[in-house]
C-alpha cells in the first residue's frame, strides 16, 4: 500500500469515527492534518451520511418515535420567539461598538490545545470554584464609559434598573494570559433571563476561525456551564457591548466565563477560560 | 469534543442532489421555499412550521440517543437554538433540509454523549405517553435521501446493520458494542465504516441514476 493509499485510509476511517461517536482532540488535529495532505475526502460526507442513515434508522422504527412533550414544545417556541426578536442584525452590532481608538489589529484564533480542562471538573466543581472566585478577587468597579449607541446601551440600563440585577465585572486577576487588560462587566437579571457582556481590551477575533463563547455558571441548575453565545470582536474597536445569549433558564449565576472556541461555539469547552465574572451577593 | 473545520458541513455543493419521490405532487407555494429559507428571513410564523414539522424527528433522534429524558430535553433546545443560528446558512441547493437539521443534531448529540457519557433513563409518565404516540414525521415519507438510505439498510445484512444501529441511532460507543457483542474493537470500527462507506456509494450511485434519467428526459 502507498504512503498515498495509507494516508486515504486512515482518514477514511478517522472521518467514520468522528461520523459515529467524535474524536479526542489529538485525533481531531490528526485529521485536520490528513485533510491538508490533498486525499480528495470532503470531512463531511461521512457526518452527513451518518445523520441520514441515522434518520433512516428512526423512520424504520417508528414505534420508538415519540411526540415532543407539549411543554418543551412550547419552552422551544418561546427560546425562538426571543431569539428572532432580539438578533441584532449585522448593522446593530457595527452600530454598538464604540470606536475610540483604534487598536493594533490583532486576530484571536482558537487555542489549539487545552490549558485546562476546566469542565471535567467534579460536580461540584463549579460551585467551589465560584465560592473561590469570590474569596479571592478583588473585584474591579465599573470604570468603562456606557457605548454611544443608544440601542443596546439603553437596553443595558433599562436592565440595570432591574431590582434583581446583578453586576459582574471581569476579574481581571485570574485572567488568561494575555488578557489581564480585559475590562468591563456583565449585567444580568434572573427575572428577565437577559443580560449584557461590555468588554474592552479583548482581541479581536477571525470569525472564520474562531469565536468568542460565554459561559453561565449556575451551579444551582446544574454543575456544567450554561452555553451564553458566540460572539465576536471586530478589530480597531475599543468597546463592545454583547446581548447574552443564553441556551437555557439561568435562576442564580454564580459566574461568567468566556472561551476561544470554533466558529459556532461547542457544547462542552476544553477552555481555556480566558476572562470570568464572578457574582458578588 | 469535536474538531471540526465546517460546524455544519454545507459550505460546500452537495455531492449528492436532492430529488423527490413525490415528484408528481402539486407543490403549494408554502412548498416552493423551504421552511428554513422562511425561518432565516425572520418570518414567525415559519418557525412554528418548522416547530410543527421537525419538533418530532429532533426530539426522537435525542430521545433514542441519549436515553435520558431529561439530557434530551436540553439537547434539543441547544439544537434548536443552533438551527436558529444557522438557519441563513441553509442553500436547498446544497442539502435538504433534513440532512440540514440532522446533521446539526448529530453533531450536538454526539457532543454531549462523549462528555457526559449515557445516564440512565427515567421514565416518565411523559415517556409513556410518547411511546403510545408514535410521531414518525410524514415528511420523512417524501424525502428521497432517507428512502435510499433505508433502501439500502434493508439490503444489509442483519450483523452489519445492527452495528451500525447500535452505533449511529442508539449512541452507543465502539467499546460498549465491542463488548456488547464480544467482537474486537477494530472489527467494529472497520464495520461501522465499511457500513457508511456502503450507504454513501448507494446514496451516490442513485444520485448519478438520477441525473443521467434527468439528462435523459431532457
Amino acid at each position: 500500500m502507498s504512503q498515498s493509499s495509507q494516508k486515504i485510509d486512515r482518514l477514511e476511517q478517522l472521518l467514520a469515527d468522528e461520523a459515529s461517536y467524535g474524536l479526542d482532540p489529538a485525533t481531531g488535529a490528526e485529521v485536520e492534518e490528513l485533510m491538508q495532505s490533498g486525499t480528495g475526502l470532503e470531512r463531511d460526507d461521512f457526518m452527513r451520511v451518518a445523520s441520514l442513515t441515522q434518520v433512516g434508522l428512526l423512520h424504520q422504527d417508528r414505534q420508538s418515535a415519540e411526540r415532543m412533550p407539549a411543554e418543551l414544545r412550547e419552552k422551544i417556541s418561546q427560546q425562538a420567539r426571543d431569539f428572532f426578536s432580539q438578533r441584532p442584525t449585522q448593522k446593530e452590532f457595527s452600530s454598538v461598538t464604540d470606536i475610540k481608538s483604534a487598536r493594533k489589529p490583532h486576530e484571536a484564533s482558537a487555542p489549539a490545545a487545552p490549558a485546562r480542562n476546566w469542565l471535567n471538573a467534579d460536580r461540584a466543581g463549579w460551585a467551589v470554584a465560584a465560592t473561590l472566585l469570590l474569596a479571592l478577587f478583588v473585584l474591579r468597579p465599573d470604570q468603562a464609559p456606557p457605548s454611544a449607541e443608544p440601542s443596546l446601551t439603553q437596553q443595558r440600563a433599562a436592565l440595570m434598573a432591574s431590582a434583581d440585577t446583578v453586576i459582574a465585572p471581569w476579574a481581571t486577576g485570574i485572567a488568561a494570559d494575555g488578557y489581564e487588560e480585559v475590562t468591563g462587566d456583565v449585567v444580568w437579571s434572573d427575572s428577565e433571563q437577559a443580560g449584557y457582556m461590555r468588554l474592552s481590551g479583548l482581541v479581536a477575533n477571525n470569525a472564520d476561525s474562531a469565536q468568542y463563547q460565554l459561559w453561565i455558571v449556575d451551579p444551582d441548575r446544574d454543575e456544567r456551564p450554561v452555553d451564553g453565545g458566540v460572539f465576536d470582536v471586530p478589530a480597531g474597536v475599543d468597546e463592545v457591548i454583547i446581548p447574552i445569549d443564553s441556551k437555557l433558564d439561568i435562576s442564580a449565576p454564580a459566574a461568567f466565563a468566556i472561551t476561544l472556541e470554533q466558529p459556532g461555539g461547542v457544547v462542552v469547552s476544553a477552555g481555556p477560560l480566558l476572562v470570568v465574572a464572578p457574582v458578588t451577593g | 469534543m469535536i474538531a471540526v473545520t465546517q460546524p455544519y458541513g454545507m459550505a460546500r455543493p452537495r455531492a449528492l442532489k436532492q430529488r423527490t419521490v413525490a415528484a408528481s405532487r402539486e407543490p403549494s407555494l408554502s412548498e416552493e421555499k423551504p421552511i428554513l429559507e422562511r425561518v432565516a428571513e425572520g418570518d414567525q410564523a415559519a418557525v412554528g412550521d418548522f416547530i410543527s414539522r421537525y419538533g418530532d424527528l429532533v426530539w426522537s433522534l435525542a430521545r433514542r440517543y441519549l436515553g435520558n429524558h431529561a439530557e434530551a430535553e436540553d439537547a434539543v433546545q441547544e439544537i434548536f437554538i443552533e438551527i436558529w443560528k444557522n438557519a441563513g446558512r441553509y442553500d436547498r441547493n446544497v442539502a435538504s433540509e433534513v440532512a440540514f437539521i440532522s446533521t446539526i443534531t448529530r453533531r450536538r448529540l454526539i457532543d454531549r454523549l462523549r462528555q457526559f457519557g449515557r445516564r440512565p433513563g427515567m421514565e416518565s409518565i411523559d415517556d409513556q405517553i410518547g411511546a403510545n404516540q408514535p410521531a414518525v414525521p410524514t415528511t420523512l415519507d417524501d424525502d428521497a435521501e432517507v428512502a435510499q438510505v433505508e433502501r439500502v439498510l434493508l439490503g444489509m445484512e442483519p450483523k452489519h446493520r445492527e452495528i451500525l444501529s447500535m452505533s449511529l441511532y442508539e449512541g452507543y460507543s465502539h467499546s460498549e458494542i465491542a463488548s456488547a457483542l464480544d467482537m474486537p474493537l477494530g472489527t467494529v470500527k472497520t464495520r461501522v465504516r465499511r457500513g457508511l462507506m456502503h450507504v454513501r456509494e448507494q446514496l451516490k450511485l442513485a444520485d448519478e441514476l438520477d441525473g443521467s434519467a434527468e439528462g435523459t428526459s431532457a
